[in-house]
Protein backbone atom coordinates (compact mmCIF):
# COMPACT_ATOMS: atom_id res chain seq x y z
CA UNK A 1 0.00 0.00 0.00
CA UNK A 2 1.17 3.37 -1.11
CA UNK A 3 1.35 6.18 1.78
CA UNK A 4 1.80 9.66 1.76
CA UNK A 5 5.41 10.89 2.75
CA UNK A 6 5.12 12.31 6.38
CA UNK A 7 1.34 11.68 6.66
CA UNK A 8 0.49 9.25 9.67
CA UNK A 9 -0.57 5.76 8.74
CA UNK A 10 -4.04 5.35 8.23
CA UNK A 11 -5.80 2.81 9.82
CA UNK A 12 -5.53 0.56 6.20
CA UNK A 13 -2.11 1.20 5.75
CA UNK A 14 -0.90 0.00 9.38
CA UNK A 15 -2.86 -3.02 9.20
CA UNK A 16 -1.62 -3.68 6.13
CA UNK A 17 1.59 -3.43 7.21
CA UNK A 18 1.00 -6.19 9.87
CA UNK A 19 -0.61 -8.49 8.18
CA UNK A 20 2.62 -8.25 5.45
CA UNK A 21 4.63 -9.08 8.18
CA UNK A 22 2.31 -11.90 10.25
CA UNK A 23 0.54 -13.74 8.27
CA UNK A 24 2.78 -16.30 7.24
CA UNK A 25 3.29 -17.28 11.01
CA UNK A 26 -0.55 -16.89 11.66
CA UNK A 27 -1.39 -19.26 8.76
CA UNK A 28 1.40 -21.79 9.50
CA UNK A 29 0.22 -22.36 13.16
CA UNK A 30 -3.56 -22.40 11.84
CA UNK A 31 -2.47 -25.12 9.96
CA UNK A 32 -1.20 -26.83 12.94
CA UNK A 33 -4.14 -26.59 14.55
CA UNK A 34 -6.96 -27.08 12.22
CA UNK A 35 -6.37 -30.04 9.33
CA UNK A 36 -6.28 -28.47 6.03
CA UNK A 37 -5.13 -25.77 4.62
CA UNK A 38 -8.43 -24.23 3.26
CA UNK A 39 -9.28 -24.35 6.39
CA UNK A 40 -6.31 -22.92 7.99
CA UNK A 41 -6.52 -19.98 5.59
CA UNK A 42 -10.59 -19.28 6.33
CA UNK A 43 -9.29 -19.56 9.81
CA UNK A 44 -6.78 -16.89 9.12
CA UNK A 45 -9.01 -14.66 7.19
CA UNK A 46 -11.83 -14.54 9.64
CA UNK A 47 -9.25 -13.55 12.58
CA UNK A 48 -7.72 -10.71 10.35
CA UNK A 49 -11.49 -9.73 9.83
CA UNK A 50 -12.03 -9.94 13.37
CA UNK A 51 -8.89 -7.54 14.31
CA UNK A 52 -9.44 -5.44 11.69
CA UNK A 53 -13.36 -4.64 13.01
CA UNK A 54 -11.40 -3.99 16.42
CA UNK A 55 -8.19 -2.50 14.96
CA UNK A 56 -8.53 0.47 17.26
CA UNK A 57 -7.91 -1.70 20.13
CA UNK A 58 -5.61 -4.24 18.46
CA UNK A 59 -3.20 -2.03 17.26
CA UNK A 60 -1.62 -1.59 20.38
CA UNK A 61 -0.44 -5.16 20.03
CA UNK A 62 -1.97 -6.98 17.12
CA UNK A 63 0.30 -9.91 16.96
CA UNK A 64 -0.94 -10.92 20.61
CA UNK A 65 -4.40 -9.58 20.06
CA UNK A 66 -4.44 -11.70 16.35
CA UNK A 67 -3.26 -15.06 17.41
CA UNK A 68 -5.93 -15.09 20.75
CA UNK A 69 -8.69 -14.70 17.78
CA UNK A 70 -6.80 -17.14 15.95
CA UNK A 71 -6.99 -19.63 18.70
CA UNK A 72 -10.38 -18.74 19.14
CA UNK A 73 -11.40 -19.16 15.57
CA UNK A 74 -10.09 -22.86 15.48
CA UNK A 75 -11.52 -23.34 18.75
CA UNK A 76 -15.05 -22.71 17.20
CA UNK A 77 -14.29 -25.26 13.83
CA UNK A 78 -13.70 -27.89 16.61
CA UNK A 79 -16.53 -27.02 18.43
CA UNK A 80 -18.72 -26.69 14.95
CA UNK A 81 -16.87 -30.54 14.42
CA UNK A 82 -17.89 -31.57 16.99
CA UNK A 83 -21.88 -30.83 16.54
CA UNK A 84 -21.49 -31.38 13.01
CA UNK A 85 -19.49 -34.65 12.54
CA UNK A 86 -20.71 -34.96 9.07
CA UNK A 87 -19.64 -32.09 7.55
CA UNK A 88 -15.83 -33.15 7.42
CA UNK A 89 -16.64 -34.73 4.36
CA UNK A 90 -18.69 -32.07 2.69
CA UNK A 91 -16.81 -32.31 -0.52
CA UNK A 92 -18.03 -35.55 -2.12
CA UNK A 93 -15.65 -37.64 -4.25
CA UNK A 94 -17.86 -36.54 -7.61
CA UNK A 95 -17.18 -32.60 -7.52
CA UNK A 96 -14.29 -30.88 -9.11
CA UNK A 97 -12.87 -30.12 -5.96
CA UNK A 98 -12.42 -33.55 -4.65
CA UNK A 99 -9.08 -33.71 -6.89
CA UNK A 100 -7.92 -30.51 -5.37
CA UNK A 101 -8.88 -31.51 -1.67
CA UNK A 102 -6.90 -34.85 -2.41
CA UNK A 103 -3.82 -32.91 -3.99
CA UNK A 104 -3.96 -30.63 -0.77
CA UNK A 105 -4.23 -33.77 1.40
CA UNK A 106 -1.42 -35.29 -0.13
CA UNK A 107 1.15 -31.90 0.51
CA UNK A 108 -0.10 -31.85 4.01
CA UNK A 109 0.93 -35.56 4.35
CA UNK A 110 4.41 -34.06 3.14
CA UNK A 111 4.40 -31.79 6.59
CA UNK A 112 5.64 -34.74 9.22
CA UNK A 113 6.16 -32.95 11.88
CA UNK A 114 2.49 -30.78 11.66
CA UNK A 115 0.56 -34.06 11.19
CA UNK A 116 2.49 -35.33 14.06
CA UNK A 117 1.87 -32.04 16.23
CA UNK A 118 -1.76 -33.02 15.15
CA UNK A 119 -1.71 -35.74 16.91
CA UNK A 120 -1.59 -34.15 20.18
CA UNK A 121 -4.36 -33.21 22.79
CA UNK A 122 -5.45 -30.11 22.01
CA UNK A 123 -3.92 -27.33 25.18
CA UNK A 124 -0.59 -29.53 24.24
CA UNK A 125 -0.91 -28.59 20.94
CA UNK A 126 -1.98 -25.04 21.24
CA UNK A 127 0.54 -24.53 23.83
CA UNK A 128 3.42 -25.46 21.10
CA UNK A 129 2.47 -23.63 18.53
CA UNK A 130 2.02 -20.47 20.58
CA UNK A 131 5.41 -21.16 22.30
CA UNK A 132 7.06 -22.21 19.29
CA UNK A 133 5.40 -20.89 16.23
CA UNK A 134 4.33 -17.66 17.66
CA UNK A 135 7.32 -16.78 19.98
CA UNK A 136 4.93 -15.87 22.96
CA UNK A 137 6.11 -16.03 26.23
CA UNK A 138 4.52 -18.05 29.01
CA UNK A 139 2.82 -15.46 30.16
CA UNK A 140 1.51 -14.14 26.76
CA UNK A 141 0.35 -17.93 26.15
CA UNK A 142 -1.21 -18.81 29.46
CA UNK A 143 -3.32 -15.24 28.63
CA UNK A 144 -4.42 -16.12 25.38
CA UNK A 145 -5.30 -19.43 26.48
CA UNK A 146 -6.93 -18.88 29.41
CA UNK A 147 -4.50 -21.20 31.28
CA UNK A 148 -2.36 -21.09 34.18
CA UNK A 149 0.89 -20.47 33.29
CA UNK A 150 2.33 -23.80 35.24
CA UNK A 151 -0.36 -25.40 33.18
CA UNK A 152 1.67 -23.72 29.85
CA UNK A 153 4.82 -25.09 31.31
CA UNK A 154 4.11 -28.48 32.07
CA UNK A 155 2.16 -28.74 29.09
CA UNK A 156 4.52 -27.88 27.03
CA UNK A 157 6.75 -30.09 28.43
CA UNK A 158 4.79 -33.35 27.85
CA UNK A 159 4.19 -31.47 24.54
CA UNK A 160 7.85 -31.78 23.42
CA UNK A 161 8.32 -35.34 25.19
CA UNK A 162 5.09 -36.59 23.47
CA UNK A 163 6.49 -35.33 20.03
CA UNK A 164 9.67 -37.13 20.41
CA UNK A 165 8.10 -40.60 20.67
CA UNK A 166 5.35 -39.68 17.73
CA UNK A 167 8.55 -38.66 15.45
CA UNK A 168 10.53 -41.51 16.84
CA UNK A 169 8.17 -43.97 15.73
CA UNK A 170 7.52 -42.12 12.38
CA UNK A 171 10.76 -42.61 11.75
CA UNK A 172 11.42 -46.01 12.72
CA UNK A 173 8.13 -46.29 10.51
CA UNK A 174 9.78 -45.29 7.85
CA UNK A 175 13.22 -46.48 8.49
CA UNK A 176 11.33 -50.16 8.39
CA UNK A 177 9.34 -49.41 5.17
CA UNK A 178 12.45 -48.26 3.19
CA UNK A 179 14.51 -51.66 4.19
CA UNK A 180 11.04 -53.83 3.38
CA UNK A 181 9.25 -51.53 0.75
CA UNK A 182 5.40 -53.31 0.73
CA UNK B 1 13.17 -35.06 7.62
CA UNK B 2 16.27 -34.41 9.34
CA UNK B 3 14.57 -34.90 13.08
CA UNK B 4 15.44 -37.35 15.10
CA UNK B 5 13.46 -38.23 18.01
CA UNK B 6 16.63 -38.79 20.89
CA UNK B 7 18.15 -35.38 19.16
CA UNK B 8 17.74 -32.25 21.09
CA UNK B 9 15.96 -30.62 18.37
CA UNK B 10 15.15 -27.09 18.02
CA UNK B 11 11.28 -27.42 17.42
CA UNK B 12 10.99 -23.70 16.16
CA UNK B 13 14.01 -24.28 13.59
CA UNK B 14 12.34 -27.74 12.65
CA UNK B 15 9.09 -26.02 11.98
CA UNK B 16 10.15 -23.39 10.21
CA UNK B 17 11.92 -25.71 7.88
CA UNK B 18 9.47 -27.52 7.03
CA UNK B 19 6.48 -25.18 6.77
CA UNK B 20 8.57 -22.53 4.89
CA UNK B 21 6.38 -23.24 1.67
CA UNK B 22 3.27 -22.20 3.79
CA UNK B 23 2.25 -18.71 2.62
CA UNK B 24 -0.91 -16.66 2.84
CA UNK B 25 -1.89 -15.26 -0.81
CA UNK B 26 -0.76 -11.99 -1.99
CA UNK B 27 -3.15 -9.35 -1.11
CA UNK B 28 -4.62 -10.97 2.28
CA UNK B 29 -4.84 -8.03 3.74
CA UNK B 30 -6.98 -5.75 0.68
CA UNK B 31 -9.12 -8.83 0.97
CA UNK B 32 -9.94 -8.96 4.91
CA UNK B 33 -10.63 -4.67 3.85
CA UNK B 34 -12.98 -5.36 1.17
CA UNK B 35 -14.97 -8.18 3.62
CA UNK B 36 -14.74 -6.03 6.31
CA UNK B 37 -15.99 -2.63 4.45
CA UNK B 38 -18.92 -5.39 2.53
CA UNK B 39 -19.63 -6.62 5.84
CA UNK B 40 -20.21 -3.07 7.43
CA UNK B 41 -22.34 -2.00 4.26
CA UNK B 42 -24.44 -4.89 4.91
CA UNK B 43 -24.87 -3.57 8.75
CA UNK B 44 -25.95 -0.41 7.59
CA UNK B 45 -28.53 -1.68 5.19
CA UNK B 46 -29.97 -3.62 8.08
CA UNK B 47 -30.26 -0.75 10.63
CA UNK B 48 -31.59 1.69 7.80
CA UNK B 49 -33.74 -1.21 7.07
CA UNK B 50 -34.89 -1.45 11.00
CA UNK B 51 -35.53 2.22 11.46
CA UNK B 52 -37.43 2.18 8.25
CA UNK B 53 -39.52 -0.62 9.34
CA UNK B 54 -40.28 1.10 12.49
CA UNK B 55 -40.91 4.38 11.15
CA UNK B 56 -43.18 3.39 8.89
CA UNK B 57 -45.05 1.58 11.93
CA UNK B 58 -44.71 4.09 14.78
CA UNK B 59 -45.63 7.04 12.79
CA UNK B 60 -48.82 6.14 11.06
CA UNK B 61 -49.50 4.45 14.62
CA UNK B 62 -48.76 7.92 16.89
CA UNK B 63 -50.58 10.34 13.97
CA UNK B 64 -53.88 7.64 14.55
CA UNK B 65 -53.48 7.84 17.88
CA UNK B 66 -53.25 11.57 18.15
CA UNK B 67 -55.53 12.64 15.28
CA UNK B 68 -58.37 14.75 15.71
CA UNK B 69 -57.62 16.16 19.23
CA UNK B 70 -59.83 15.93 21.91
CA UNK B 71 -61.40 19.39 23.10
CA UNK B 72 -62.18 19.91 26.66
CA UNK B 73 -59.42 17.33 27.52
CA UNK B 74 -61.23 14.11 25.82
CA UNK B 75 -58.99 11.22 25.17
CA UNK B 76 -58.83 9.99 21.81
CA UNK B 77 -58.73 6.21 21.78
CA UNK B 78 -60.09 3.45 20.39
CA UNK B 79 -63.74 2.46 21.53
CA UNK B 80 -66.44 4.90 22.01
CA UNK B 81 -66.16 8.35 21.44
CA UNK B 82 -67.75 10.70 24.32
CA UNK B 83 -68.26 14.18 23.11
CA UNK B 84 -68.15 16.07 26.22
CA UNK B 85 -69.46 19.94 26.40
CA UNK B 86 -69.95 20.99 30.02
CA UNK B 87 -71.78 18.63 32.36
CA UNK B 88 -73.18 16.68 29.42
CA UNK B 89 -71.40 14.00 27.74
CA UNK B 90 -72.60 12.43 23.99
CA UNK B 91 -71.18 9.02 23.65
CA UNK B 92 -71.03 7.96 20.01
CA UNK B 93 -69.80 4.89 19.00
CA UNK B 94 -66.37 4.50 17.46
CA UNK B 95 -66.37 5.20 14.22
CA UNK B 96 -66.43 8.56 15.28
CA UNK B 97 -63.44 10.41 15.66
CA UNK B 98 -63.56 13.85 17.44
CA UNK B 99 -62.84 17.12 15.52
CA UNK B 100 -62.24 20.68 15.27
CA UNK B 101 -66.31 22.41 16.25
CA UNK B 102 -64.66 25.34 14.17
CA UNK B 103 -63.79 23.59 11.30
CA UNK B 104 -66.47 20.41 11.53
CA UNK B 105 -69.05 19.98 8.04
CA UNK B 106 -71.61 20.61 10.13
CA UNK B 107 -70.74 23.82 11.30
CA UNK B 108 -70.83 25.40 8.00
CA UNK B 109 -73.94 26.06 7.98
CA UNK B 110 -74.00 27.51 12.03
CA UNK B 111 -76.50 30.42 12.42
CA UNK B 112 -76.22 33.15 15.01
CA UNK B 113 -77.24 31.11 17.40
CA UNK B 114 -73.67 29.48 17.32
CA UNK B 115 -72.50 33.06 16.76
CA UNK B 116 -72.87 33.30 20.71
CA UNK B 117 -71.71 29.95 21.59
CA UNK B 118 -68.38 30.07 23.55
CA UNK B 119 -67.84 26.46 23.79
CA UNK B 120 -68.68 23.85 20.88
CA UNK B 121 -67.66 20.21 20.41
CA UNK B 122 -67.89 18.23 17.24
CA UNK B 123 -67.07 14.54 16.31
CA UNK B 124 -67.51 12.99 12.70
CA UNK B 125 -67.71 10.14 10.96
CA UNK B 126 -68.16 8.88 7.12
CA UNK B 127 -70.88 10.95 5.86
CA UNK B 128 -71.85 12.32 9.29
CA UNK B 129 -71.21 15.21 11.59
CA UNK B 130 -72.57 15.88 15.21
CA UNK B 131 -72.05 19.21 16.55
CA UNK B 132 -72.61 20.51 20.16
CA UNK B 133 -72.94 23.90 21.63
CA UNK B 134 -74.74 25.81 24.10
CA UNK B 135 -77.25 28.24 23.44
CA UNK B 136 -79.33 31.02 25.70
CA UNK B 137 -82.88 29.28 26.52
CA UNK B 138 -85.00 29.90 23.66
CA UNK B 139 -88.45 29.04 25.98
CA UNK B 140 -87.75 32.89 27.24
CA UNK B 141 -90.73 34.90 25.65
CA UNK B 142 -91.65 31.57 23.35
CA UNK B 143 -95.66 30.43 24.08
CA UNK B 144 -95.22 26.60 25.18
CA UNK B 145 -91.68 27.48 25.96
CA UNK B 146 -90.76 26.42 22.05
CA UNK B 147 -90.49 28.74 19.29
CA UNK B 148 -92.85 28.48 16.20
CA UNK B 149 -92.49 24.97 14.16
CA UNK B 150 -90.67 23.21 16.64
CA UNK B 151 -91.68 19.59 16.90
CA UNK B 152 -90.78 18.56 21.45
CA UNK B 153 -89.95 14.89 21.61
CA UNK B 154 -88.61 13.22 24.72
CA UNK B 155 -84.83 12.15 24.43
CA UNK B 156 -84.26 9.46 27.63
CA UNK B 157 -84.85 12.27 30.32
CA UNK B 158 -84.61 14.97 29.12
CA UNK B 159 -87.36 17.57 27.26
CA UNK B 160 -85.91 18.66 24.26
CA UNK B 161 -87.55 19.58 20.91
CA UNK B 162 -86.49 19.86 17.05
CA UNK B 163 -85.92 23.21 16.16
CA UNK B 164 -87.32 24.15 13.12
CA UNK B 165 -85.54 24.67 9.70
CA UNK B 166 -83.05 28.18 9.77
CA UNK B 167 -83.73 28.70 13.67
CA UNK B 168 -80.61 28.17 15.27
CA UNK B 169 -78.93 26.54 12.35
CA UNK B 170 -79.05 27.27 8.14
CA UNK B 171 -78.02 24.18 7.51
CA UNK B 172 -80.90 21.23 6.86
CA UNK B 173 -79.79 18.58 8.84
CA UNK B 174 -81.87 18.09 12.00
CA UNK B 175 -81.09 20.29 15.17
CA UNK B 176 -82.07 19.02 18.88
CA UNK B 177 -82.31 21.48 21.47
CA UNK B 178 -81.71 19.75 25.07
CA UNK B 179 -83.82 22.06 27.69
CA UNK B 180 -81.54 22.59 30.57
CA UNK B 181 -81.72 25.45 33.21
CA UNK B 182 -79.88 28.60 32.08
CA UNK B 183 -79.04 27.51 28.91
CA UNK B 184 -79.87 25.38 26.29
CA UNK B 185 -77.71 22.50 24.49
CA UNK B 186 -78.04 22.41 21.14
CA UNK B 187 -76.81 18.94 18.92
CA UNK B 188 -76.89 19.76 15.26
CA UNK B 189 -76.22 17.30 12.97
CA UNK B 190 -75.66 16.51 8.96
CA UNK B 191 -75.97 13.16 7.26
CA UNK B 192 -78.63 11.55 10.17
CA UNK B 193 -82.46 11.86 10.37
CA UNK B 194 -84.08 12.96 12.59
CA UNK B 195 -85.37 9.38 14.27
CA UNK B 196 -81.60 8.69 13.77
CA UNK B 197 -80.63 11.66 16.03
CA UNK B 198 -83.12 10.64 18.76
CA UNK B 199 -82.03 7.64 19.36
CA UNK B 200 -78.14 8.52 19.20
CA UNK B 201 -78.80 10.86 22.03
CA UNK B 202 -81.14 8.93 23.94
CA UNK B 203 -78.68 6.24 24.09
CA UNK B 204 -75.85 8.23 24.85
CA UNK B 205 -76.36 11.07 26.43
CA UNK B 206 -75.62 11.66 29.87
CA UNK B 207 -75.40 14.67 32.03
CA UNK B 208 -72.83 14.73 35.33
Amino acid sequence: MRRVLGAPPSREAEFTDFVEAASARLLRAALVLLDTREEAEDALQLALLRTYRRWDRARQAPEAYSRTVLVNVCRERWRYRGRHPEVKGVVTDASPQSVVTSFTEAVDRRHVLVRVLRRLPAVQREVLVFRYMLDASVADTAAALDIAEGTVKSAASRGLDQLRILLSAEYEDKKVRRVHPR
Amino acid sequence: MSIHADDEFNLRLALDSELDDVTPHAGLADLVIARYRKGRRRRFARVVGLFVVFVGIGVPAGIASTSGGAPDGAAASSGPVALRLGPYTLTLPDRFHLSDAGTAPCATGAGAARQTATRETAAVASGVCVLMFFMPPASQGQAGGMPRGASEVTVGRYRAWFAPPGYVVSGDGPVLVIEGDGRDLVIGASGLSRPALTSLVSAGLSAA
